[in-house]
């Protein structure tokens, strides 16, 4: 008998949580992108487990995992891209206006 | 069902005790004997020179972002080689214009300077 | 049209892209780039047209139908209208040329966008769809405000992004497949995880389409960015994702409560988008707090379209009045990026260029929904799909929140036309300098205008109305 697929799902959705909460709480640009990626990771785990789970034969989930992999590592690039460009100028990586988002 | 978790519990278990006791074996075991010399940062021989949370070159970022490209390039590539020969031919093309669309952003990069070192 | 002659709209705008990056080798440089992308859009929407309704391709990835078609037409044609008014404005201080590339990939995605009708698919084309974007919002690199205002956009973006992600992950696991079609069909027995699943799914594309209660990131990035960015970036790619919404939408709609989902984010983008503009001087803000409202108007048609089980009639509606509003919303945006953020900056436009004052008047007549113009037909098409479905409390709203929202866009018209010339802010250099192909492009937009609304029928039997 194997590890079920509620053990997965369990780890991904603590994962998650763990980001959107980091994603939600910190000021530092760079520290909310290391929790999108959490949140990235935690989806992978998701998919890869729902396919070797609900659809053993067909690699659906895991063809989506890679290219959600591959879409996530293309927007960090993106967003590092533009944190050195602010960090030119304002020597800083602090969100300070991000507290108006977290409403 | 348990006896996988059991496997991982052992693992889990044999890892920090392995870390733990790493720790408190060189607490116990090293004569205790503390000097300015070496408490200071361990920097290869060399005297550590201001603070460790150093800026990195920009240039260093546009270098991580080219090697990204091809990083993901790779990804797809495994899977495509394996499928290479059940879906035939018509895949052979597919990563063709993929490749050629990423190395057309490699030639603007390049194009643009951002692989010569400033 | 048929077979792979179906993506050829998303080849040559993807050839248009990367000859774009490589635009100051044609004899011209940006101007050439600009007129020759738009050139290439046309002759894109000749092949997007003549598509044959109802045909999978790539193993049934992609799929063609009558309002995708439509969809893609005016994504297109709207896009030609911003990169001919781009070919002789530009972008000031920085070059063009990357604009108009970045801008081609999103119309890439958002063309691949239209006709997906998978789920893997769906997200790689709405996030090519959006990753463009993000740099035609942060795209003045030396303006840190514009550039905050990118990464807070962003951010929450990819945020939303991944809670989405994380709803699609579980829309495959519950149901098996990535299909919308086989997933309409298995998702209604899968209960309470179905409709969170279903909900973490549409809080991404709410958030995409800046519906309340996922709107707030709108106004402040709107307001940091370029007017001639908030012009593309605030209609083309929205577009599209209306199209995805209602695919998703009808995927949906087997599982109860979605319909009080529906309802209850067009209420609140109605009433937070129509009140928050209320008092807002910059015309950028104002009109991102508008865009939220008109989200709210197009979500009465989806509500409308599940409670009565799948009609098509709310759905076409929907479909319509995205168009509807995109065309004048973008011609706007344009003069804003010719004449001045502040709303200020309007005063005095009727004898300084009068005809573009009048544009400008019959935009927002068609905004509010005077007729005959096509905002009208759109809301009356949504109105009528919300009474049809029982949801007069809605279309109540509706109603209201459109004379209150009146009131914000006279604001712009009694600055154009009535506001005594001492209310004008001290201008550096007053004058906007003369442009045919820029005036070419605004002309065009308003012709649409009218066009959409005197051929509303028109427009509405091309989607596939009955």
């Amino acid at each position: 008998m194997n590890i079920g697929l509620e053990a997965f799902l369990g780890l991904s959705a603590v994962l998650f949580a763990l980001g959107l909460y980091g994603a939600l709480s910190k000021r530092s640009a760079v520290m909310v992108l290391m929790s999108l990626e959490l949140m990235a990771v935690a989806v992978g785990l998701n998919l890869v487990a729902f396919s070797r789970f609900v659809t053993p034969e067909a690699m659906t989930g895991q063809a989506f995992a890679i290219f959600a992999m591959v879409v996530s590592a293309a927007e960090i690039g993106l967003a590092l891209a533009i944190v050195i460009a602010i960090y030119r100028h304002a020597r800083s990586v602090e969100l300070s206006a991000l507290e108006r988002l977290k409403g | 069902m348990g006896q996988d978790y059991l496997t991982l519990a052992m693992f889990v278990l044999v890892g920090l005790l392995f870390s733990a006791a790493a720790v408190a074996a060189s607490n116990l075991l090293s004569p205790s004997a503390p000097s300015a010399a070496k408490s200071s940062t361990y920097e290869c021989g060399s005297l550590p020179i201001g603070s460790p949370w150093v800026q990195f070159r920009v240039g260093y970022y546009v270098y991580a972002l080219l090697f990204l490209v091809f990083d993901i390039e790779t990804v797809f590539l495994y899977p495509w080689a394996l499928a290479f020969n059940r879906m035939g031919v018509s895949i052979l093309f597919a990563m063709a214009i993929f490749v050629f669309i990423l190395l057309v952003g490699l030639v603007y990069a390049w194009k643009e300077g951002a692989l010569e070192w400033r | 049209m048929t077979g792979y002659w179906l993506i050829a709209p998303e080849v040559i705008v993807t050839l248009g892209a990367l000859i774009a990056l490589f635009g100051n080798m044609l004899p011209g440089k940006d101007r050439t780039t600009a007129l020759l992308s738009a050139a290439l859009c046309v002759g894109a929407t000749a092949v997007a047209w003549l598509a044959t309704p109802g045909e999978a391709i790539f193993g049934g990835l992609l799929t063609s139908s009558a309002p995708a078609s439509v969809m893609r037409v005016a994504i297109l044609l709207l896009t030609a209208v911003w990169l001919l008014w781009l070919s002789s404005r530009g972008y000031e201080g920085e070059r063009s040329r990357e604009a108009v590339a970045m801008a081609l990939f999103s119309v890439t995605g958002a063309l691949l966008l239209t006709h997906t009708t998978e789920l893997i698919t769906m997200f790689i084309a709405l996030e090519l769809a959006t990753i463009p974007a993000y740099m035609l919002m942060g795209y003045r690199r030396r303006d840190i405000h514009g550039l905050e205002g990118a990464l807070k956009y962003f951010l929450l973006s990819m945020l939303t992004s991944l809670i989405m992600l994380y709803g699609l992950s579980f829309l495959y696991g519950l149901t098996g497949t990535t299909h919308f079609g086989q997933i309409a069909e298995a998702l209604p027995g899968t209960g309470t995880l179905g409709l969170i699943a279903a909900v973490l799914t549409m809080v991404g594309l709410f958030s995409k389409l800046s519906a309340a209660p996922f709107h707030f990131w709108a106004p402040d990035s709107y307001a940091g960015a370029p007017a001639a960015s908030v012009a593309f970036v605030s209609t083309v790619p929205k577009l599209a994702g209306v199209l995805v919404l209602i695919h998703l939408v009808q995927a949906f709609q087997g599982i109860p409560g979605i319909e009080l989902v529906l309802a209850f984010a067009a209420a609140a983008s109605m009433l937070l988008g129509n009140l928050s503009a209320l008092g807002q001087t910059d015309t950028r803000r104002l009109m991102a707090y508008s865009g939220v409202a008109h989200t709210g108007y197009l979500l009465i048609g989806l509500a409308g379209a599940v409670a009565v089980g799948g009609g098509q009639e709310g759905y076409l509606a929907t479909t319509f009045y995205a168009i509807a509003y995109s065309i004048p919303s973008l011609a706007i945006m344009l003069v804003v990026a010719e004449e001045g953020d502040s709303v200020a900056d309007m005063t005095g436009l009727a004898t300084r260029r009068p005809w573009v004052a009048w544009a400008m008047l019959a935009w927002l007549v068609s905004l509010i929904g005077i007729p005959p113009l096509a905002g009208f037909f759109g809301k009356l098409y949504l109105f009528e799909t919300g009474l049809e479905a029982g949801l007069a409390w809605l279309v109540l709203i509706g109603v209201v929140t459109s004379i209150i929202s009146a009131a914000y866009y006279f604001r712009i018209v009694r600055a154009m036309f009535l506001a005594p010339a001492e209310e004008a802010p001290d201008r550096p250099a007053g004058e906007v300098a003369a442009s045919r192909s820029a005036d070419a492009a605004l002309v065009i937009a308003l012709v649409a205008t009218v066009a959409v609304g005197v051929g509303a029928s028109l427009v509405m039997r091309a989607l596939g109305w009955v």
